[in-house]
């Protein structure tokens, strides 16, 4: 209980007008970089970065954790209303997000995702308040193996319970991992699949891929139908709002579960983005409604939003007391806070108290008001979908062609997001999963890069991976996992492959 | 009125998933190719940098064979199936070719001209009137100067008209 | 402006060091790009984000500065961008001995001679660690467990592939006739965290990148490669500071010096007007208490070199870089 005291502390610290009044600003500025994909919480940050030089640490990070939580949530909206993830965790997202914003339900779409982003990152700050010291060693006993394990146990379980034809799936795991290894290679510092191109020394980039595949190939589909397709009028009274979110409570199950596996994920090298993605194939598997997924599903929302927000906020632990940052944006606040004077690591959590559950206390804080601030935009976003489909769609084609050249100030990056936009439409017109190629090149080079040093580390022996009872607890079910379709097919050999769970790309 | 119903066909299934496969195929060879410029056997180290790359190139030109023999063992069902009209076609294209041209002309142009001659261009076409298409561009070129140059400190790409104007 | 930077200057007590007439010969007309060899967050970063808000601070540059950060390929990414932006008086790009040793060993689209050195503003250290509870006293001792082991049994963690850590252990491997496991790990704060952690037997972390674990007990460090022992300061931890850490060589690890500087190139093919402009604002940036304050509380090592001494210190680390590489097949070329 000496963290509570702690937190009641913290809380005497954060709760300031001063401090109130950063929360809002950052909120703001942070839905803003989120909506316009590309720009996202990285950039957010380290635009803010040079203005808290002249701040004194608490009020730094409170700034600078509001803006994150504004870009993540500005990041599900875009999502959600035009196929467009702003932010790489948010992908999982539009999958039942967008086509329940084509059904007239944006408001509820947004709602549900919000409130579940919230109640996932409660979860993940009480873990952090409650769970400081064992958290922290516990991540200490992650080496290379364990990491491989936790990326094939998230790869695993997305995968095997998608369904889609075996084939056309292999197709688009393989792409993914193979635009994942265009680049530096880590291990043995040699450049791969870069054919003397200087543009692909970068590597391809992930965000890039998404807004061609998402943003453009879902605007060719839409083109195909007719250039006058309107959305069916979207409920925007704030009733809209208040029913969204009384109908939450029901899918406890889905909160929780995600929310439990949102946590583990950030606390481990997992991320948030391949926490999302695990839940949702999870949720595909186990959720009564799991059928339904891939049609405009609510629980195919909560499900992704909750975990990646958990995990989000859990991954914020290790960061502080390891300095080693889970995400672009952890890295930019790590410079910040050695440029601030303080030194990541296990003596912050003794030595600067203050800022430590100072920090922790404004995560309450600035979770709460990031959900108000941002349900009150809904009404807002949801309008913008009234306008007509000739007019929203050239301004989302602008908007994509903006993202795709900030993420790296590359015209080559235009035509790359130009390309895979093709190969987005090609791809739902012949049923490939778009979602396996996005996973796979998440956690691809990072999956490659942790094999590899497990490798180096046992001479070629993968007894390594059952080395000891952590990891080789995660290996065991992560391959569980995979042969999962076997045994269902072991256990059912009559029936064919269902016909649902195909329609998700 | 369901337009798609009545759209004379251009391209069948059979063909699509053909050509779907050849694509893979180019990808899986380009891939296997690519990664032959490093070792690719497997050494007392595990895998070496080009081991992964290859196989998954080796695996993506399999499973092409795979789906274009599959399609082919189909071919009768999927050859009457079109996925794609004459119209939905033209469609695609008179949306596309517009963002070829966007993406083409953002560098040498400068993106913010270009984007104003898209959405100016794309609401005259859809016939919004000069109005809402003169508006419409304005307000995303102003918003988008502001918030890219001035707030973001993120410079947009800019072109020939900028250094006229002495802006950049 | 000249008058500006003359009563800065004058402020600073500086104004002997450059005269402001060089300054007036040449000036950017247009927001200066400074292009970071390195993502958000790494010392690099941290590098051209402190010169950027110490010119702010000061008014050093009549225009403002942009930071942009171009770490793909472990910064190949921003060389390359810099090099195709030949002749463009407005682009800077921060980077360290990375820009003569990628081209050694990768592919890539520039040789080290292209870019025009504009200056080195700092030098990092490097030093051994190992995990605090480990049975060794001091070096020495870490050395004779290390030979005494089977080859290959000890694993030694760093960032990246071929890179300063891994030339470093070549270094110290050949100077004491014994090999590690080299695991390549993303980062250096990577590397700290398996050593915290027990998965690694040591790395040869900077001192920022190992300071915190240090200060929590997690590790310890055993030598430093540099040729004198680190300038005095407070105590970093029971009693012990920088200062306290013997030198590798007093440990009898024959690696008298190893370095990594913080250097700043601009594009090819400008003139030395401007270079010499660049340079001139950068020395005035190294002579200001906020640069020094910086590089104080990062354990590195002040000292400004000039574009001459830059290429004089580039051409020796070459020479030596490319003898050992390619006697460990690692040259592309």
């Amino acid at each position: 209980m000496e963290n509570l005291e702690a937190l009641m502390h913290g809380f005497t610290v954060a709760l300031t007008v001063h401090h109130m009044a950063l929360m809002i600003g950052g909120v703001l500025l942070g839905i803003l970089v989120g909506v316009l994909p590309g720009l996202g919480a990285p950039n957010g940050v380290t635009l803010l970065l040079p203005l808290t030089f002249t701040m004194d640490p608490v009020s730094a990070i409170i700034l600078l954790t509001s803006t994150y939580w504004g870009a993540l949530f500005g990041g599900s909206t875009t999502s959600i209303l035009f196929n467009i993830p702003g932010e790489p965790s948010s992908v999982a997202t539009t999958f039942d997000g967008h086509p329940m914003a084509r059904q007239g339900r944006a408001a509820e779409a947004l709602t549900t995702a919000f409130l579940s982003a919230g109640f996932g990152a409660l979860v993940g700050i009480v873990t952090i308040t409650l769970l400081s010291s064992f958290v922290a060693s516990f991540a200490l006993r992650f080496a290379p193996p364990e990491y491989f394990a936790v990326y094939f146990l998230a790869f695993a379980s997305f995968v095997a319970f998608g369904g889609g034809k075996p084939l056309k799936t292999i197709v688009s795991i393989v792409t993914g991992f193979a635009l994942a290894t265009v680049g530096m290679d880590i291990v043995s510092g040699g450049m791969r699949l870069t054919f003397d191109m200087p543009e692909l020394i970068r590597g391809v980039s992930f965000l890039v891929v998404v807004i061609g595949l998402f943003g453009i190939g879902e605007l060719l589909l839409t083109m195909e139908e007719t250039l006058e397709f309107r959305p069916v009028s979207a409920h925007l009274s704030p009733r809209a709002v208040l029913q969204a979110a009384a109908r939450l409570p029901r899918y406890w199950v889905a909160l929780l579960r995600s929310a439990a596996i949102g946590v583990w994920m950030g606390i481990t090298p997992g991320g948030p983005t391949a926490a999302s993605f695990m839940s949702y194939g999870i949720a595909r598997r186990f959720s009564r409604n799991g059928a339904r997924f891939g049609r405009g599903e609510p629980e195919g929302i909560v499900s992704p939003e909750t975990a990646d927000h958990a995990a989000g906020t859990a991954a914020m632990l290790p960061m502080l007391a390891l300095g080693v940052p889970s995400s672009a944006t952890a890295a930019v606040m790590l410079g910040g806070l050695m440029i601030w004077g303080l030194n990541p690591g296990p003596m912050l959590f003794i030595e600067q108290r203050d800022f430590v559950w100072g920090m922790i206390s404004s995560l309450y804080l600035s979770n709460v008001v990031a959900v108000v601030l941002v349900l009150a935009t809904v009404p807002l976003f949801a309008a913008i979908l009234r306008l007509p489909f000739t007019v929203v769609a050239p301004l989302i084609v602008v908007i994509c062609a903006i993202s795709a050249w900030s993420v790296a100030s590359a015209g080559f990056d235009l035509w790359l997001m130009l390309v895979f936009g093709l190969v987005g439409w090609g791809m739902k017109k012949l049923d490939y999963p778009i979602a396996p190629l996005v996973l796979a090149m998440v956690i691809g080079d990072k999956a490659e890069d942790a094999f590899r040093q497990s490798m180096i580390i046992s001479h070629g022996s993968f007894g390594i991976f059952w080395g000891n009872a952590l990891v080789g607890g995660i290996s065991t079910l992560a391959i569980l996992f995979l042969l999962w379709p076997v045994v269902t097919l072991i256990r059912r050999p009559a029936r064919a492959e269902p016909g649902p769970a195909e329609h998700l790309s | 009125m369901d337009e798609s119903t009545e759209d004379s066909p251009l391209l069948s299934r059979l063909a699509l998933e053909l050509l779907g496969a050849l694509v893979v195929l180019g990808f899986g060879i380009t891939v296997a190719m690519g990664a032959l410029e490093h070792p690719v056997a497997w050494s007392d180290q595990g895998p070496q940098a080009g081991t992964l790359p290859f196989w998954l190139g080796v695996i993506a030109i399999l499973a092409s064979l795979g789906i274009a023999g599959q399609a082919l063992a189909q071919r009768r069902v999927l050859a009457a199936q079109g996925v794609l009209g004459r119209q939905a076609a033209l469609r695609i294209g008179r949306f596309l070719l517009p963002i070829v041209a966007l993406v083409a002309l953002a560098v040498p142009l400068g993106l913010y001209l270009t984007m104003a001659l898209y959405l100016a261009g794309m609401l005259l076409w859809q016939g919004h009137g000069w109005k809402a298409a003169l508006l419409t561009a304005a307000a995303a070129v102003l918003f988008s100067w502001f918030a890219f140059e001035h707030w973001f400190m993120l410079p947009l790409p800019k072109g020939p008209i900028e250094a006229w104007l002495g802006l950049y | 402006m000249r008058m500006t930077i003359a009563a800065f200057g004058a402020v600073l007590g500086l104004s002997a060091t450059l005269p402001a007439a060089v300054a007036a010969e040449w000036k950017p007309t247009k927001p200066v790009e400074f292009v970071v060899a390195s993502g958000p967050g790494g010392g690099t970063d941290n590098f051209a984000r402190t010169v950027q808000a110490i010119i702010g601070k000061y008014d050093l540059l009549p225009v403002s500065v942009i930071v942009s950060n171009k770490g793909g390929g472990s910064g190949a990414e921003g060389f390359v961008y810099t090099k195709l932006a030949g002749g463009d008086t407005h682009k800077l790009i921060f980077g360290t001995s990375n820009e003569w040793l990628l081209p050694l060993v990768s592919k890539v689209a520039w040789k080290p001679e292209e870019l025009t050195p504009v200056a080195a503003m700092a030098f990092d250290e490097f030093v051994l660690w190992t995990k605090a509870d480990a049975p060794y006293k001091d070096a020495a001792d870490y050395v004779k467990a290390l030979k005494a082991a089977p080859e290959g049994k000890f694993r030694m963690g760093g960032a990246q592939s071929k890179d300063t850590d891994q030339i470093l252990t070549r270094l110290i491997e050949k100077g004491i006739g014994a090999r590690w496991t080299y695991v390549p790990f993303r980062s250096g704060g990577e590397a700290g965290v398996q050593l915290a952690g027990g998965h690694i037997d040591s790395n040869v972390n900077n001192p920022s990148e190992s300071l915190g674990a240090w200060r929590g007990g997690q590790v310890k460090p055993l030598c430093v490669f540099s040729p004198e022992r680190l300038p005095e300061g407070p105590a970093v931890t029971e009693g012990k500071g920088w200062h306290d850490i013997p030198t590798c060589k007093e440990e009898g690890i024959p690696v008298a010096e190893y370095r990594m500087p913080r250097t700043v190139f601009l594009p090819p093919k400008v003139s030395d007007g401007v270079r010499e402009y660049y340079e001139g604002v950068l020395r005035r940036v190294a002579e200001t208490p906020e640069w020094k304050e910086f590089v104080t509380r990062t354990s590195q090592t002040a000292r400004f070199m000039d574009a001459e001494q830059l290429k004089t210190f580039m051409a020796k680390d070459q020479k030596s870089s490319t003898e050992l590489f390619r006697e460990e097949g690692w040259l592309v070329n």
